[in-house]
């Protein structure tokens, strides 16, 4: 197509069709990238069932909390998880009976969003029990 | 030479090109970081995590009717523990209806899923078998699991001894313990001699503090000195052994003179 004599005008003009094309497009990746960093309850669930299935992959959750264990079960929790996250642990009977008497937590939360996960696990010795563990994370903003 | 006049008529066609080529290569990056996020391994929302623990508490509910059974319990203990299980999962399910068949094996050699063989050519066998098939039924996916749980705890013995004076005896054994086929740790062991070299009556004598000696790799070995009623009675040991699962796990054998 032949542009007219004076096409300074029209030049700018699909300049800046193009300029706001490419601004457009930038605008789209935004999105995106915040998706995967928003919510950190999706990072923080998978985390507490992965620290708890670790801690019970050789029968070693259920011994702490036969043997009363409440330190040692706080010591391992707190060495698999960031400085940064808080937690809080309830240990329960399958009656839903609370069974540690002392708290299990690193603290006071410091953020209104908790995510909770109720782990189900069997202990391996002779005298069967089996227990429900809450574990309770959240990030410090 | 070219005019003046033309290049700054082009400037505008150059920028636009720039334009094209800078979007181009932004989008073809999005492109690129999107491929890329495709093939990383992200947590999947709609996976039920619990699953895999129900698995894991399964094989121990399996463990510790084991060890109940070997050490005298009754064969109703892994039936009984699967129940209590299955129970307690069922009402920690809240966001699927999980559904666990836990089958024991009930074919020979097996009664209720468990076999123990004790026998008295040096290898004691204490073994559980469960098939189980776990249904879990979300709001936005079920997922579905069939396998089989095995637990075995295994000891192999042999042994000889050497004629002292009189009717004693230094005894030897060498003990190798295997958890389901890969050699593991024993807890400690137990070892009997049988007074006379008969099991008719059986006389069986446990050995006070027998030396035992750990190869840190599933085997050990064991000495004592035993003294049999006769010099020329054969040498039959009993050796019992708690792995490190509490699993109870016995072998007889009869040693062999140098």
């Amino acid at each position: 197509m032949r542009l007219l004599k004076d096409n300074k005008g029209q030049i700018r003009t699909i300049e800046a069709f193009f300029a706001s094309i490419l601004l457009l497009s930038s605008l789209t990746l935004i999105p995106a990238v915040q998706e995967h960093s928003s919510d950190s309850t999706e990072v923080l669930s998978p985390t507490a069932h992965n620290i708890l299935m670790s801690l019970d992959s050789d029968g070693q959750l259920a011994s702490l909390i036969g043997n009363g264990s409440w330190i040692n079960l706080k010591s391992c929790i707190q060495s698999a998880l960031s400085p940064m996250v808080w937690f809080n642990v309830t240990v329960f009977d399958e009656s839903m009976t609370q069974i540690n008497d002392i708290p299990i937590t690193s603290g006071s939360p410091v953020n209104d969003e908790i995510s909770a996960l109720d782990y189900v696990c069997a202990s391996t010795n002779s005298d069967y029990a089996v227990y429900v563990v809450r574990l309770q994370l959240a990030g410090v903003d | 030479m070219k005019p003046r006049g033309s290049n700054r008529r082009n400037s505008g066609q150059v920028l636009i090109i720039a334009a094209l080529v800078v979007t181009l290569l932004l989008l073809s990056t999005a492109l690129y970081v999107s491929e890329i996020e495709k093939n990383a391994a992200v947590y999947e929302a709609r996976a039920d995590p619990a699953f895999s623990a129900h698995k894991l508490g399964v094989t121990h509910t399996v463990i510790s009717a084991l060890a109940n059974i070997s050490n005298g319990g009754s064969a109703n203990v892994l039936i009984a523990d699967l129940n209590q299980f299955k129970s307690v999962i069922n009402r920690h399910s809240f966001s699927t209806i999980v559904t666990m068949d836990a089958s024991p094996l009930n074919a020979t050699p097996y009664q209720e899923g468990v076999w123990i063989s004790w026998g008295t050519s040096g290898r004691g066998i204490s073994n559980a078998y469960v098939n189980l098939a776990l249904n879990a039924a979300g709001t936005a996916a079920t997922y579905y699991s069939a396998y089989a749980v095995n637990v075995t705890s295994e000891v192999n013995v042999n042994g000889h001894y050497t004629p002292l004076t009189g009717s004693q005896k230094q005894v030897n054994l060498t003990c190798s313990v295997l958890n389901e086929g890969k050699p593991a740790l024993a807890q400690n062991f137990t070892v009997y001699y049988e007074q006379d070299g008969s099991l008719s009556p059986e006389e069986w004598v446990q050995v006070a503090s027998p030396s035992i000696t750990d190869y840190g790799n599933g085997t050990y070995t064991i000495s004592f000195t035993a003294e049999t009623t006769n010099s020329t009675d054969p040498m039959l040991v009993s050796v019992h052994s708690l792995d490190l699962r509490y699993i109870l796990i016995q072998a007889n054998v009869t040693c062999a003179l140098v």
